[in-house]
């Protein structure tokens, strides 16, 4: 892929998706490229990109996109942000509350996939809120995703050995059989269930949530729905909620009504 | 209609502009258009434009060029990108703008052409490279190089360079006539 090429694409996705690749991702866009020239039949990149670019549908680009950002869910993904959410925001959201009432915090795992990120959250609110000074917290996680299959695999709460982050196998997991099990403690506290972001009575009925995680979701919707899911979002944040995209992605472009706050481990959006 | 306009609370002002988005008549896209240009809070206008696009009529985009004249550089903005989502309902609207005696109309409705996915918006953009008198045909060189497929388009680049003396365009052209190189 020449590099003139390369610039043509990473400009176009860029301002269409706000997803940016530097050029040391030239080799990686490349095979990537040439994959989705194959399976649409086009030989040179010239022609493939003019046929997508003049897409009226979408559906090229979108292929395109799922292609570029291949996404995989695994504990603890994005170490530095869960970093942050732990040691930074959680205390904000706990010590910002009114006194006289019980302590709570809600986050929500939009996009939820097969459970990895929700039990991931739920870890961290566990062991960040056990113990704290002023008196306990009570925390839940909402998880919801569009695709029914996942979220069985998700409330069944099992994943395979590697998977599963050692320092926290024996407090959080159980073995069954080859695998391992969230321990009923925590799968409580988390709640699986179908919700379509677009869906303008689901997400209304969704409210006061002090966080919410949708990373690499919003990359793969059109500019319009990517507004209208954004704005949703907002109304269902609480004052100073916080909402955690994923690295390459960018709110900024897509609603300017959240303010980026600059912890020390992350950068994030707060309403 | 009457809870965007005078509801205290910028929360139901907010849900109310996401509601109307289901009512696709010229008296809601009148009053989605009129409070996006009076509204003080910032969320409750990106709601606005929310459901302008969603309502996607020929008067949503008539009255977004409208606003392509206001002083407010956001509201400006915001009847771009509403103009550039709705594709083909716009092209009729912009390609009135292209005339327009104000080049800095121009320069939106350039703006607003370049986003769009159908070949008519290349032909409109060669024409603007080819003929308009004020240096913002840079910005149309620019979506030519992306858009632009044929020989002819980087010969009216090539032209556009030659009628005026510019670096920034000679720059601006030079990056677009590598974009258009075939492969």
């Amino acid at each position: 892929m020449r590099l003139e090429d390369f610039i043509k694409l990473r400009d176009y996705v860029y301002r269409k998706s706000g997803v940016w690749f530097g050029e040391k991702k030239l080799y990686y866009v490349e095979k990537r490229v040439e994959a989705r020239m194959r399976a649409t039949g086009h030989d040179d990149f010239r022609t493939y990109f003019a046929w997508m670019r003049f897409d009226t549908s979408g559906r090229e680009f979108q292929e395109l996109m799922n292609a570029l950002t291949v996404n995989e869910t695994y504990f603890f993904r994005e170490y530095h942000q869960r970093k942050c959410f732990a040691e930074e925001v959680i205390p904000e959201i706990s010590v910002g509350q009114n006194s006289s009432a019980p302590r709570r915090v809600r986050v929500w795992s939009a996009g939820c996939s097969t459970g990895e990120e929700a039990y991931t959250l739920a870890i961290i609110l566990q062991e960040m809120t056990a113990g704290l000074p002023d008196g306990p917290v009570h925390w839940e996680v909402h998880a919801t995703d569009i695709n029914t299959e996942v979220l069985e695999r998700a409330r069944e709460g099992t994943y395979g050995p590697r998977e599963v982050p050692e320092e926290y196998l024996n407090k959080y997991f159980r073995r069954s059989g080859d695998d391992f099990e969230v321990v009923p403690e925590l799968r409580r506290q988390v709640r699986f269930y179908h919700l379509n972001l677009l869906d303008r009575d689901g997400m209304r009925s969704m409210r006061d949530f002090d966080a919410i995680f949708c990373r690499n979701v919003l990359i793969y919707f059109d500019d319009a729905s990517r507004r209208e899911a954004a704005l949703y979002f907002y109304d269902a944040l609480r004052p100073g909620g916080f909402i955690f995209l994923g690295h390459l992605e960018s709110m900024s472009r897509i609603a300017p009504i959240f303010k980026l706050r600059r912890f020390r481990d992350a950068i994030i959006y707060q309403k | 209609m009457s809870t965007l306009r005078e509801h205290p609370e910028e929360g139901e002002r907010y849900r109310a502009a996401l509601d109307l988005s289901r009512y696709p008549e010229d008296g809601v896209v009148n009053c989605l258009v009129e409070r996006l240009t009076r509204e003080p809070s910032r969320a409750v206008q990106e709601a606005i434009i929310s459901s302008l696009i969603a309502i996607g009529t020929e008067t949503v985009a008539a009255r977004c060029a409208e606003l392509l004249r206001s002083r407010d550089a956001y509201v400006r903005n915001a009847a771009v990108e509403v103009l550039q989502v709705l594709e083909d309902k716009s092209l009729g609207t912009v390609r009135r703008l292209l005339d327009d005696e104000d080049p800095d109309v121009r320069i939106l409705a350039v703006n607003v052409l370049g986003e769009l996915r159908c070949k008519e918006a290349v032909e409109l953009l060669r024409q603007v490279v080819a003929s308009d008198p004020e240096i913002n045909v840079v910005a149309a060189v620019e979506f030519l190089g992306e858009m632009g497929l044929r020989r002819e388009d980087r010969e009216t680049i090539r032209a556009a360079v030659e009628r005026f003396a510019d670096p920034y365009l000679t720059f601006a052209a030079e990056t677009a006539l590598k974009k258009m190189r075939a492969t």
